[in-house]
């Protein structure tokens, strides 16, 4: 007979009742999407007509704006979630209304589902139809293209899964909780819970680990801590960035599909986990802090663990990474403040706050374990090497060495990364039976054992050394890494092996593994000017294989020798039918012949130096504190003698390459002063090279130190 | 007909109800009283299936009432603070019940709606106390269950009205199977309504009876004895609930027959003795204060 009851008929009725966020959301969607999108385009057209932009630009303003990555919208989505939940399950928290809807002839399942849809369409109804709209506009103007649609199709996806993400975690928060405001509290638990603890034990890791190996795509289990957040779930899918928590093997594609999987799995789950949470509630909970009393300790001691670590790591981190009274006065403080807070929420009576002394205890346990774990590296982290015999292949990324290069994957036009390439490097690299590799990694367990670090060196001596992250790749499967500190100077000899790999090189250099159609126009700056290169199709090929020969045949010692005098760039536009170019920057050097024949066979004259003739003079200044703390310093010294300097020239490193240089000191500014084949004066700006710093330098500098003090 | 059997019902470290074991016929109007705080809401809220007992069983027409939409579907539950959905009027509640209770009779609630002079379409959150109660009656009788039951659903309703809600139960229980279940702690509302009443005390049940029964196996007497042997035997042959001395005036309330009380006095040559009509106020009193309730406590 209860059957008979039209869960259609409820779910309208839910819906009537909360109109109100049916018309603010149509309000508020209506701006933000089908009128805004007409703005844009009559904006975009205008300047078209101008000249001033092309069609191209208008295509993709519209795909960021109706598509998923638009930032207001996002916004709404969220707010709409947490809104339809607390709008529709609120009545848990009243007593009155509990009493209505738990004693009418529904199934209590029933009741929630028909809620629950209600919830999910307030938002959906309006947002659908906005997006329809914004695409109905975007016709009308005959602006409309398979990217723009695409994009929309995606942002009906996307921000649909999302609000069921962030719905389903605001439901769940208020199934457990018999009060709006704990329930409030428990939905920003749950946004911030994981994420926070990641953070803390990174913090516990970097202070207490001197290999341990922080990156946004690591792999260590703690890593997928912040996959149980709906809020860095969100974040995973955004473009640029990959959710922490992920192989390293996977590409910025690949880890947003799996972001994308987890998070339909965790919309399941959450649904799933929302309705024996709704079955389970007895509705006497309206009203008490927490609706499941045997959850309430549980919870507290999960709290509180998180506070109290929180609280020893800012006070910690606040005062001084080595001071240890600061740590202990913050575990103790937040200790105490979680146990008052949470009893306060929980008892609403400050007279209570120290009863329930077992959670309390409980809590400062974990708390001490999990300090000891990591004060005296009881897991033996630092100390850790696999086992030669379980490795499948290592890969390196030494910081100091071509520091500049533009990482990218082809296959996956998200994933430009302007932040460095250790991640693209240990991706890529697979090296095998290269014992040099085990030997530099042994120097830097030396060294750590030794407790080399940048803290324990001076400024001088950090100046040779470089940290080095590694990937040991099991036979398991299982990625293992470790950041090193090595002396470059020591592995010299292992580095030259090293770098003559052509494994090395090809996850060194993404543009060796680049087929030349990908590469599009092609850019050079030497040492005065800027060339944009326009070869035919069959010269710039010719061109592109040149200069990936030249990389290809580079040595280390050609790098330790020769000076980078200018980059070539290419314009690579990763997402087909975006209108993003990215430019990837190279390194030229002279001993890129082939790469320097085929320009000039295409008519360009590279400028690979500054002709000593053109100099005027050169201006030498010391960061060295030797030079500064003594003196009232220190304007430089200028040099205007050829012989000098000719000396200072070969020395010198101009600094836009210093990224791709090796052995650079960079104590020393030199700014050198020339004309150019215009005949227009120039400046431009260089360092010495380690040890190549010539003597009559630092005699003059010696003197105007000296001068200086007896002055 | 409902059968509860040994329900318990525990909140937090507070044991609402214990132990309960309740028959409610069908066809009569059953009074539930109590102390405030004896559990009459919790006993009632888990009667309309809100609450589960943590023990114990509440079977209404044979059928478990917890989670079973065939047993719900008899019963309707005017709770002590009723809820209107925000911006209703009485025809959006109409509606909403109608859609949940399959007999809900609309033109009835109409009908009504115009004899009590209320509007259909003003927002009820306009109304006063006593018209919103009015308008949670109406529902819960023009949902044509077979149980209705009320908490302190009198309140707030003036004399007048109080007199029309309780022709109104009469005239449903002429006409269909109906079975009001009544909790107050206003006895005197109950008295002229109800056929058999539940007395609750600190979540138990004192006794569960016939109104006609309690006031027939319950009386009030005055009486004036030669000497005080004689009060002292009489009080020993009464089962006394309650007794009283104003100079030598003695008064006495005690359980059985009045032909039974009637022998005992005469037995012992009163002086002057008379039984006076007693209410079931006096009744609850007496009753609670044997279970240790001493209304004396309480009052400065």
């Amino acid at each position: 007979m209860t059957s008979k009851i039209s869960f259609s008929k409820m779910t309208v009725s839910d819906i009537k009742r909360r109109v109100w966020i049916f018309a603010i959301l149509v309000l508020i969607l209506v701006l933000l999407m089908p009128v805004a999108t007409i703005i844009i385009i009559d904006r975009d057209l205008a300047d078209i007509a101008k000249g001033s932009l092309k069609m191209a630009d208008l295509t993709t303003d519209l795909i960021r704006w109706v598509g998923y990555h638009n930032g207001g919208i996002s916004f709404v989505t969220i707010c709409a979630a947490i809104v339809c939940a607390f709008s529709g399950f609120g009545y848990l928290y009243s007593r009155k209304k509990v009493d209505v809807f738990h004693s009418l002839p529904v199934k209590r399942e029933k009741l929630f589902l028909a809620q629950y849809i209600s919830g999910v369409l307030l938002f959906m109804i309006p947002f659908l139809a906005c997006e329809v709209l914004a695409i109905l506009a975007c016709t009308a103007k005959g602006v409309i293209t398979a990217g723009i649609l695409k994009a929309a199709l995606l942002s009906v996806s996307a921000n649909f899964l999302y609000f069921l993400i962030f719905y389903n975690v605001a439901v769940i928060a208020i199934m457990l909780t018999g009060k709006m405001l704990v329930g409030a509290l428990g939905m920003l638990v749950f946004w911030a819970y994981f994420p926070m603890m990641y953070a803390i034990f990174q913090g516990y890791a970097h202070w207490y680990f001197n290999t341990y190996y922080s990156s946004p795509w690591g792999s260590k289990w703690i890593d997928w801590l912040v996959c149980l957040s709906p809020v860095t779930l969100y974040y995973g899918t955004q473009p640029g960035s990959s959710l922490m928590g992920m192989s390293v093997s996977m590409s910025a594609a690949q880890l947003r599909l799996i972001t994308v999987i987890i998070s339909i799995v965790a919309v399941v789950l959450t649904f799933a986990l929302l309705i024996w949470l709704y079955r389970k509630r007895s509705s006497e909970a309206a009203g008490s802090s927490m609706a499941f009393a045997k959850s309430k300790p549980v919870i507290k001691v999960f709290l509180m663990v998180a506070i109290t670590l929180g609280s020893g790591v800012c006070f910690g981190t606040l005062a001084n990474e080595e001071s240890e009274v600061w740590l202990v006065f913050g575990l103790l403080l937040g200790l105490i403040v979680a146990q008052c807070f949470i009893e306060v929420i929980y008892t609403y009576d400050i007279r209570k706050v120290f009863f329930h002394k077992k959670s309390l205890g409980i809590a400062a346990g974990c708390v001490v374990l999990i300090t000891l774990v990591y004060r005296f590296d009881l897991l033996r982290y630092d100390s850790y090497q696999p086992n030669p015999d379980n490795i499948e292949s290592v890969g390196v990324s030494i910081n100091e060495l071509d520091s500049s290069i533009s990482y990218y994957d082809m296959e996956d036009p998200g994933s430009f990364d302007y932040n460095g390439g250790d991640k693209y490097r240990l991706e890529h690299m697979n090296l095998r039976n290269v014992p040099e590799v085990y030997e530099i990694i042994q120097q830097g367990i030396k060294n750590n054992e030794e407790n080399v670090t940048y803290e324990s060196l001076s400024e001088d001596e950090t100046a040779d050394f470089s940290s080095m992250a590694v990937c040991y790749k099991l036979k398991n499967g299982k990625e293992i890494y470790r950041n090193y500190f090595i002396n470059m100077q020591e592995i010299s000899d292992q580095l030259k092996i090293l770098y003559d790999q052509e494994e090395f090189k090809m996850a060194q250099y993404p543009i060796l593994s680049t087929k030349a159609e990908n590469l599009g126009e092609i850019e050079v700056y030497d040492i005065n000017d800027y060339h944009a290169i326009k070869g035919s199709d069959e010269d710039n090929q010719k061109l592109i294989e040149a200069y990936q020969a030249d990389l290809m045949n580079l040595t280390y010692q050609d790098m330790k020798e020769n000076t980078p005098f200018g980059q070539i760039i290419f314009q690579m536009e990763l997402s087909e039918g975006s209108g993003y170019k990215y430019g990837i920057y190279y390194p030229l050097y002279s001993a890129c012949e082939k790469t320097l024949t085929q320009l000039k066979n295409m008519g360009y004259e590279i400028q690979t130096e500054i002709k000593i003739s053109d100099v005027t003079r050169i201006r030498v200044l010391s960061n060295a504190a030797e030079y500064w703390e003594n003196g009232e310093n220190n304007e430089g010294q200028d040099y205007s003698d050829p012989e000098e300097i000719k000396e200072i020239m070969d020395a010198g490193v101009l600094s836009d390459m210093e990224g791709n240089a090796v052995d650079v000191d960079r104590e020393w500014l030199i700014t050198v002063f020339y004309h150019d084949q215009y005949g227009n004066e120039k400046t431009s700006s260089c360092m010495f090279r380690r040890g190549k710093v010539p003597a009559f330098i630092t005699q003059d500098f010696g003197k105007a130190v000296k001068e200086d003090i007896e002055g | 007909m409902i059968e509860v059997s040994k329900v318990r019902k525990v909140f937090d470290d507070i044991e609402a109800v214990q132990n309960i074991s309740a028959t409610i016929q069908e066809g009569a109007v059953f009074g539930l009283v109590g102390t405030n705080g004896a559990g009459k809401s919790t006993f009632l809220r888990m009667l309309a299936g809100v609450l589960k007992p943590d023990e114990g069983t509440i079977i209404l027409d044979g059928e478990e009432v917890f989670e079973n939409g065939k047993a719900k579907e008899k019963l309707f539950f005017i709770p002590d603070e009723q809820y209107f959905f925000s911006n209703a009027s009485a025809k959006d509640m109409m509606d909403y019940y109608a859609m949940v209770y399959r007999e809900f009779d609309k033109d009835k609630f109409k009908e009504y709606i115009g004899r009590f002079n209320l509007s259909m379409e003003r927002k009820i959150h306009t109304f006063s106390k006593g018209m919103k109660r009015q308008v949670s009656v109406l529902l819960g009788i023009c949902a044509n269950t077979k149980y209705l039951f009320c908490d302190e659903t009198f309140d707030g309703l003036d004399p007048v009205m109080r007199q029309a809600v309780k022709s109104i139960f009469v005239a449903e229980m002429m006409n269909r199977a109906f079975t009001p279940v009544i909790a107050s702690h206003n006895l005197r509302e109950l008295e002229d309504i109800c056929d058999h009443v539940g007395l609750l005390h600190q979540g138990g049940v004192l006794f569960s009876k016939d109104l006609e029964d309690i006031k027939t196996g319950v009386h009030k007497i005055q009486c004036v004895l030669p000497d005080t042997t004689d009060e002292e035997q009489l009080l020993k042959e009464l089962d006394v609930l309650q007794c009283t001395r104003n100079g030598s005036l003695l008064t006495l309330t005690a359980r059985g027959t009045k032909m039974e009380i009637t022998q005992r006095i005469e037995q012992r040559n009163p002086v002057f003795w008379e039984v006076l009509p007693l209410t079931l106020e006096e009744i609850f009193i007496s009753e609670t204060e044997v279970a240790g309730y001493d209304i004396k406590n309480l009052v400065f």
